[in-house]
């Protein structure tokens, strides 16, 4: 029997796998404009990693988990990351800042169970889709933004809205400030935001990254020295999402 | 089913801009209300009331507007019905729950604005709500300052009655709020010509308390595991109690509470999860959060809201001689109203914590239209009481558009799997 | 789903039928009128088809004027 997590997130989508002993198979695509085309997709790509999803036990979680039709049963991505970071952490007091492509959330878990939660307003700032649409703006890619975030000097990005920030960015551009330092004040900018949450919430045990972001190490560097505190991840924190999903569905 | 098209242009109503409105309700009350399973036969009254309400109820409004009444129309459970009922006129809680009328209130208010004084703004300047359309005077008051500088906006379009609200609770203030009542009490007597006695201020006060004590009957059938009437029909009898005739939503809503006594013995448990709503009101038709919440494995058995509990609890005792008695007797109910507008409101915790054992509650939605600072700033109050008692509580700050729904869904959602 | 329903003239002709399909025992729900079937807001009663018999017959019985029964897909 294989167990299945799917993670349809607003902008990618995870999918891992386990049978009954190991964690067998983790992969992510984009989720494009219809979850369900994605889902279905899913299905194909399982089918070649021979996973039938007719004879699995399937869950699905993130903001598209109502749209694939052949999950047994649906879990919000706050659980399922809970359960995913304490299969990845074994930590019995995490706290959890998950940044996705559509919300920031910052999750307590106490035991692999979440305790306590909250989640950015309904609006970009903050977000992923913040950051990429940033970094279309300076006309690279993630990665190197964060990359050369590292070497710039801080330049205040006062516009919290995503929109007005954009024009701020380009206007910045237009007055000839150095990409780097732009760089640094949008990286600077998320991490404010990030660091209210914090606040607001609290911190309860070590922090752990989680969501697309955990896969730039820069990001991740930038974060521990302006929270000073500790923040660790892994490469798989990208998927805790969908291997909490996988792991929920052996309670089918 | 019938014409009201004459009776609502006799109303000087924007007819065309009331269709659009009175497109939407039939489909949303379908798919919320009579999608649910298992509801009590005695429900159809209040679907009657609900799908009657810009025909039936306002007809009949106007039939007693021709017989020489006089209709008023209130904002807020601070408001005393009993001097409105002892001077013969007709009281109508004022609808400002649709987001239809926020298109309008935006245009002479401000955006940062609660949605429920953007909504009773727009519904007026709009002309779309017969109700509005119906009134000889509207009586305000100082519960918050968004409701307090929009009535000067109103008062543009119609006679305004303003009753100043204290925001403490020390002896003066009461003192203060029975002037206040003994002011609106004068009031009503030039609007509708009748005087006020204490014979006939009794009977608004035993007409008042026989209201509340059926809501109070409903909600304590709630208390039952599981409830025998779902948290939606609940906050539509709650609801339909501010516009209806009173006699008649005392009589139907006893009918609907021997029906589900009569439900308590047969009903299994459930497993299902109950929650309590506190915060701010649902005025009709904002069935949102109640809707997210009963769309998953959860019913709401109680909401500490003025749409809710502080709607009813307490009567007016009817001891007294004078209308100095029954006026002091009155100013003690109201102003033991626990609203966040009261600094401090310790009473408001201590309901929460009380409400939270007798309903034997799994956890507590805050629920706060955006802007409405008092009950925003309450939160933190609260969250720690509960956090003695060891109640989880989710805090969700919205308005009446749809848009952040899915995200509201997912918040409630992960709360339920978390409780 | 197929719904049935029933629309009146006015709702005190709803509120009649309603009277005598409660001492008939007949299940019903009172709802707003689709848009579909009319324009105008108001009251229409919902009842199940097996019940369509016995309710014409009492519509006929004791004239409520109706203003047609209708099924919706």
């Amino acid at each position: 029997m294989y167990y299945v997590g799917i993670d349809i997130g607003s902008t990618a989508s995870k999918v891992s796998a386990f049978d009954e002993n190991d964690l067998m198979l983790n992969m992510v695509m984009p989720t494009g404009w219809s979850s369900v085309d994605t889902s279905n997709n899913i299905k194909g790509r399982l089918r070649e990693k021979g996973i039938d999803v007719e004879k699995a036990k399937v869950v699905a979680t993130g903001y598209g988990r109502v749209s694939v039709p052949y999950a047994h049963k649906t879990i919000t991505e706050i659980t399922c990351h809970g359960k995913g970071v304490f299969y990845l952490t074994n930590k019995d007091l995490v706290t959890i800042v998950d940044i996705g492509g559509q919300d920031t959330k910052i999750i307590t878990i106490e035991d692999g169970n979440v305790t306590n939660f909250i989640m950015n307003d309904k609006c970009a700032a903050g977000t992923g889709r913040f950051l990429e649409l940033m970094a279309n703006t300076l006309g690279v890619s993630l990665n190197e933004m964060t990359e050369m975030a590292l070497n710039g000097k801080n330049i205040k990005i006062t516009s919290m809205c995503t929109v007005f920030a954009e024009s701020e960015v380009i206007s910045l551009i237009g007055s000839g400030a150095k990409r780097e330092d732009i760089a640094r004040g949008v990286i600077n900018s998320i991490i404010g935001r990030i660091k209210n949450l914090l606040n607001k919430h609290g911190i309860k045990g070590n922090i752990y990254l989680t969501g697309g972001l955990c896969e730039l190490k820069h990001f991740t560097q930038l974060l521990c020295e302006n929270l000073n505190k500790e923040i660790s991840t892994d490469p798989l924190a990208r998927y805790a999402g969908s291997i909490g999903g996988a792991l929920m569905a052996k309670n089918i | 089913m019938g014409d009201y098209r004459e009776m609502w242009k006799n109303l000087n109503m924007d007819l065309e801009k009331h269709d659009i409105l009175c497109e939407a309700l039939p489909e949303s009350f379908g798919d919320i209300y009579l999608t649910q399973k298992n509801r009590p036969d005695a429900m159809n009254y209040f679907n009657y009331t609900l799908a009657e309400i810009h025909g039936a109820r306002i007809e009949e409004i106007k039939h007693e507007k021709d017989n020489g009444k006089k209709v008023v129309g209130t904002f807020c459970v601070f408001v005393p019905d009993e001097v409105i009922y002892a001077t013969d006129a007709i009281s109508v809680g004022l609808c400002s729950g649709s987001q239809f009328w926020i298109e309008d209130g935006e245009k002479v208010l401000p955006r940062n604005l609660c949605p429920l004084v953007k909504a009773f703004v727009g519904a007026k300047t709009s002309r779309t709500c017969p109700y509005f359309q119906s009134c000889d005077m509207i009586v305000g008051e100082t519960t918050c300052d968004g409701k307090k500088k929009a009535y000067e906006i109103v008062e543009e379009y119609m006679p305004v009655h303003v009753m100043e609200l204290p925001q403490m609770k020390r002896e003066k203030n009461f003192v203060e709020w029975q002037d206040e009542i003994k002011i609106f009490i004068k009031r009503m007597e030039e609007l509708t010509g009748n005087k006020v006695t204490v014979e006939n201020l009794k009977k608004g006060i035993d007409l008042s308390n026989r209201k509340r004590r059926a809501l109070k009957r409903l909600y304590d059938l709630r208390k039952n595991i599981p409830s025998p009437i779902s948290g939606l029909d609940a906050l539509l009898v709650s609801q339909v109690a501010f516009m209806d005739d009173p006699e008649r939503f005392i009589e139907n809503t006893n009918k609907l509470c021997d029906e589900l006594e009569k439900r308590v013995n047969d009903l299994k448990a459930s497993g299902k999860k109950r929650i309590m709503i506190t915060g701010t009101p649902m005025a009709i038709p904002n069935w949102k959060l109640h809707s997210i919440v009963e769309g998953l494995d959860a019913e709401v058995v109680v909401e500490e809201t003025c749409t809710g509990t502080r709607y009813f609890e307490n009567e007016v005792p009817d001891e007294g001689d004078t209308i100095d008695d029954l006026v002091k007797n009155m100013a003690e109910r109201y102003m033991n109203i626990n609203c966040a507008c009261f600094t401090p409101n310790e009473g408001r915790m201590d309901d929460i914590v009380k409400y939270a054992e007798e309903y034997d509650i799994d956890g507590v939605i805050y629920y706060n239209l955006s802007f409405c600072h008092t009950y925003a700033i309450e939160y933190k109050k609260v969250e720690k009481a509960l956090k003695e008692k060891n109640i989880p509580l989710l805090n969700i700050d919205t308005d009446y558009s749809e848009e952040d729904t899915g995200q509201i869904k997912t918040r409630v959602e992960a709360f339920m799997e978390m409780i | 789903m197929e719904k049935n329903y029933i629309l009146f003239p006015n709702y005190s002709q709803g509120l009649k039928l309603e009277s005598f399909l409660n001492d008939n025992n007949i299940k019903y729900v009172i709802s707003p009128t689709p848009r579909k079937l009319s324009t105008c807001c108001g009251i229409s009663i919902m009842y199940n088809k097996k019940d369509e018999d016995d309710i014409k017959a009492i519509i006929k019985n004791n004239s409520v004027e109706i203003k047609g029964l209708y099924t919706l897909e």
